[in-house]
């Protein structure tokens, strides 16, 4: 079979990879997809798109970030040091964008039925290792050859062909380094996700995991505006912690390359033991990319056709049952199913992933005092888009109708306990605003109460959120909806947590621009902040039925 | 055992009518469900079997007219004739990433039971219905029958009085649906009552000691098999051909398979 038909055969396999990975990201579609199969594909279509497009973005503005602070930036210890430095974050950053952003589309990989069909085709064992490995790398193709060629072309130009060369082979290894650990990483957690044992440290476990991986999407996007910082960093600790610590650093991935690089660019301009150290783990980096090229085939075709093992034991565990009260019981139920998937962890992090988003507009005042205007635009944007993780809450049910439509659940009991998760996950990220305001100079005292006041609309946010939807799509009664699929619903609930969640904060803004009196602007927040919790609290039940 | 007087039996509907715009899915429905019996809804797709059960589970409002389970209105408190029945619904949406244990769990917490019964019971079902070794595995790598058998053990985990059962026997196995059947016989000799909607003919015939005919929501036909051949005037006929008659479908099957019949000659 010529390289043109496995190319044509691992795309179509490509496509139901992603098209997996994209349902398992988002469970809500999972009922959805018999309705409007076609919309959920060129949604599919689109997020891919979008992935290599801003990956190719990243790569671009890390690329020419990097290369411009070699020629405009003032860092201490020399620029071969920065040089090596700076193309080692490169890759760094090159490794953590390929694993990350595509981890959730190759969870699909392994839930998905794609490899069954080829498998019963005529093909040998290495034919089919061959077309699995083909198929994985199709998925991340756009991403990973944006990243293989822009930046080599950019290095050639400016500092020869060498060097270029150098870095064209360090990117390919680091791409198929990254797509190893991708592969590992991603049946693991798809293995976590479906086992059947259940107990509390395996979902610590997922959702840390769930947590680290979505962070490091924040972190890599993150970096790129403080590759500088992180250089002038690095230089000051190795000139500070001697040579000796040079010649460690060239030894670890990916300074090793970046090391190689500079001396390739400049000459042997380091100590003879980090130019040894740094060419030996290059060369120990080659072998084990090529080790994980030729293995990985054989990896993923033992993880997608022999099945990933959804069970740690063979043997069958005793009938038994853990029972709670209802509340407990559903709580539980939802905490299962959101740490389940990369997606709906996504969803149950979402507060807090958003104060990661906005923290960097408090470094603003650091030095000054921050100022009440900076407290109230991170909380209020925590608030706001925080309210997701309540649409996704709402949506986990979607699965679950056959389970609820039997059961004598009282609608309220329902959102209650929906609201008492949403509740700890916005708790925790306007905990995290508290403690850094907390550890920081404020423009008044009266500052931290913002975060602290603000607590009570974890309930009326997830209040008004529930109520509405399930009087809308209900007619009172406990419904599930959609975050992508119904995003007229989607985009009434973010009305709807905006007006709530931003009521105590307009409070405060008002009376301070009044008055320029903090204590009376908090007691106003605290004011309207638990009024909206106590009329909530009034005019749920007259909204909801049983 | 027909009790006399509203309010005594566990299923009494009183003139139901359920309309969606400008369908009627139920119109003028009266009809009673005993104690210690089975009773059989059936009908064409479409003809409202679904949207009774809904109603009588409090999961839809009628636009007139009662449905009481036990003496309890499913519209005024659909919690307490939730806590007396056993449903399972047509469509098999459990929740894909949780196991049948977890479910159960969820369930028992829910209906609030005691851990001794309610383990003994999920125990000895399992067992019963070959479900043990599936009692762990994630519902999504279940396959259709283990499903319906963990809805079976999710209805019955509380020892319901009432099993109402939409269209159970839907694409099952040979063992799992005689394992149905059996889980339907043994609950009405220990005093509880079946309500279950279903097209199969041959299910209906021989498991219902009563069987409803409904036809675009409305009950065109209601008793005991020998009842019903009376009032379809064909003594010793199948239910079917006594459904199909008094559904007035015969005519129309009849010349569909002539047509196919021809078709096929070609």
């Amino acid at each position: 079979m010529s390289f043109r038909e496995r190319w044509k055969i691992a795309g179509t396999i490509a496509q139901e990879i992603r098209f997996n990975g994209y349902l398992e990201a988002n469970p809500s579609n999972l009922s959805r997809i018999k309705e409007k199969p076609e919309r959920i594909i060129s949604q599919i279509k689109r997020s891919s798109a979008i992935n290599s497009i801003l990956t190719g973005i990243i790569v671009l503005m890390v690329g020419i970030t990097m290369v411009a602070s070699l020629f405009f930036l003032e860092i201490t210890g020399g620029k071969e040091l920065h040089f090596a430095i700076s193309i080692s974050i490169f890759f760094g950053i090159g490794f953590v964008l390929i694993f990350f952003m595509n981890l959730i589309s190759s969870t699909g990989f392994f839930n998905a039925s794609a490899m069954i069909l080829p498998s019963t085709l005529p093909f040998n064992k290495s034919e089919l290792e061959g077309l699995m490995l083909l198929a994985f790398a199709r998925i991340f193709i756009a991403p990973i050859a944006l990243l293989v060629v822009i930046f080599p072309i950019l290095i050639t130009a400016i500092f020869g062909f060498l060097t270029g060369i150098f870095v064209f082979v360090a990117l390919a290894t680091t791409s198929i380094l990254a797509l190893g650990a991708l592969i590992r990483v991603s049946g693991w957690f798809y293995s976590k996700s479906q086992s059947g044992t259940e107990s509390v440290f395996s979902t610590i476990v997922r959702v840390g995991a769930g947590l680290g991986m979505m962070l490091g999407i924040i972190v890599s996007y993150g970096a790129v505006g403080f590759i500088p910082v992180i250089v002038d960093f690095i230089i000051n600790f190795a000139a500070i912690a001697g040579s000796g610590i040079i010649s460690i650093l060239a030894l670890i991935f990916p300074f090793s390359f970046g090391f190689v690089a500079a001396i390739l660019t400049y000459g042997p301009v380091f100590p003879v033991a980090t130019m040894m150290a740094s060419i030996a783990a290059s060369i120990a980096y080659f072998y084990l990319g090529f080790r994980i090229y030729v293995t990985s085939g054989r990896t993923l075709r033992s993880l997608a056709l022999g099945g990933v093992s959804a069970s740690t034991s063979s043997s069958i565990s005793p009938i038994d049952l853990i029972i709670s009260s209802r509340l407990r019981g559903l709580i539980r139920k939802d905490l299962r199913i959101a740490t389940r998937s990369l997606g709906s962890i996504m969803l149950l992090i979402f507060p807090f992933l958003m104060i990661f988003a906005i923290l960097p507009s408090l470094s603003l005042g650091i030095i000054t005092g921050i100022r009440s205007m900076s407290v109230l635009l991170v909380v209020g944007y925590a608030t706001v888009f925080g309210s997701f993780a309540m649409i996704g809450l709402l949506g986990l049910d979607t699965q679950g109708a056959s389970v609820y439509e039997g059961l004598p659940l009282k609608t309220s009991t329902v959102l209650n306990g929906k609201i008492a998760i949403f509740s700890l996950s916005y708790l925790f990220s306007i905990l995290i605003v508290f403690v850094i305001l907390l550890i920081n100079n404020l423009t008044s005292p009266y500052l931290l109460c913002i975060p602290l006041f603000q607590i009570p609309c974890a309930y009326s946010i997830g209040a008004a959120i529930g109520g509405t939807i399930y009087k809308v799509r209900g007619g009172g009664r406990a419904t599930a909806v959609n975050l992508i699929g119904d995003q007229a619903m989607s985009f009434l609930a973010l009305i709807v947590s905006s007006v709530v969640g931003l009521l105590p904060l307009l409070g405060y803004s008002l009376i301070l621009l009044d008055t320029g009196n903090h204590l009376l602007s908090i007691l106003t927040q605290l004011s309207i902040s638990l009024g909206e919790m106590i009329v909530l609290r009034i005019a749920l039940p007259h909204i909801l039925r049983d | 055992m027909k009790v006399e007087g509203l309010g005594m039996n566990p299923i009494e509907i009183r003139d139901l009518v359920k309309t969606f715009g400008n369908i009627i899915a139920v119109n003028k429905l009266t009809f009673d469900v005993y104690e210690g019996e089975v009773y059989g809804l059936l009908g064409p797709n479409g003809a409202g079997k679904t949207t009774t059960l809904k109603v009588l589970m409090g999961l839809l409002d009628p636009d007139s007219g009662t449905a009481n389970v036990f003496g309890i209105n499913s519209t005024s408190n659909p919690i307490e004739v939730k806590k007396k029945v056993g449903y399972v619904p047509e469509e098999q949406l459990l929740y894909n990433s949780l196991t049948s244990r977890e479910i159960l769990e969820f369930v028992a917490s829910v209906r609030d039971l005691d851990y001794y019964r309610a383990k003994n019971r999920v125990a000895e079902m399992a067992r019963a219905l070959d479900f043990t070794n599936q009692y762990d595995k994630p519902i999504i790598t279940l396959s259709q029958g283990n499903k319906q058998k963990a809805m079976l053990l999710i209805a019955m985990l509380h020892a319901p009085d009432l099993l109402i059962l939409d269209e159970p026997f839907s694409g099952l196995d040979v063992r799992t649906t005689r394992i149905m059947k059996d889980v339907i016989q043994i609950h009405t000799e220990k005093g509880g009552s079946v309500l279950f909607s279903t097209h199969i003919m041959e299910m209906a015939q021989g498991l219902c000691d009563r069987v409803g005919i409904i036809d675009e929501g409305v009950l065109i036909a209601e008793g005991t098999l020998d009842e019903l051949r009376t009032q379809s005037e064909s003594e010793e006929a199948t239910l079917e051909n006594v459904f199909l008659k008094l559904t007035g479908e015969d005519e129309d099957v009849r010349k569909g398979v002539d047509a196919l019949r021809g078709a096929l000659d070609k």
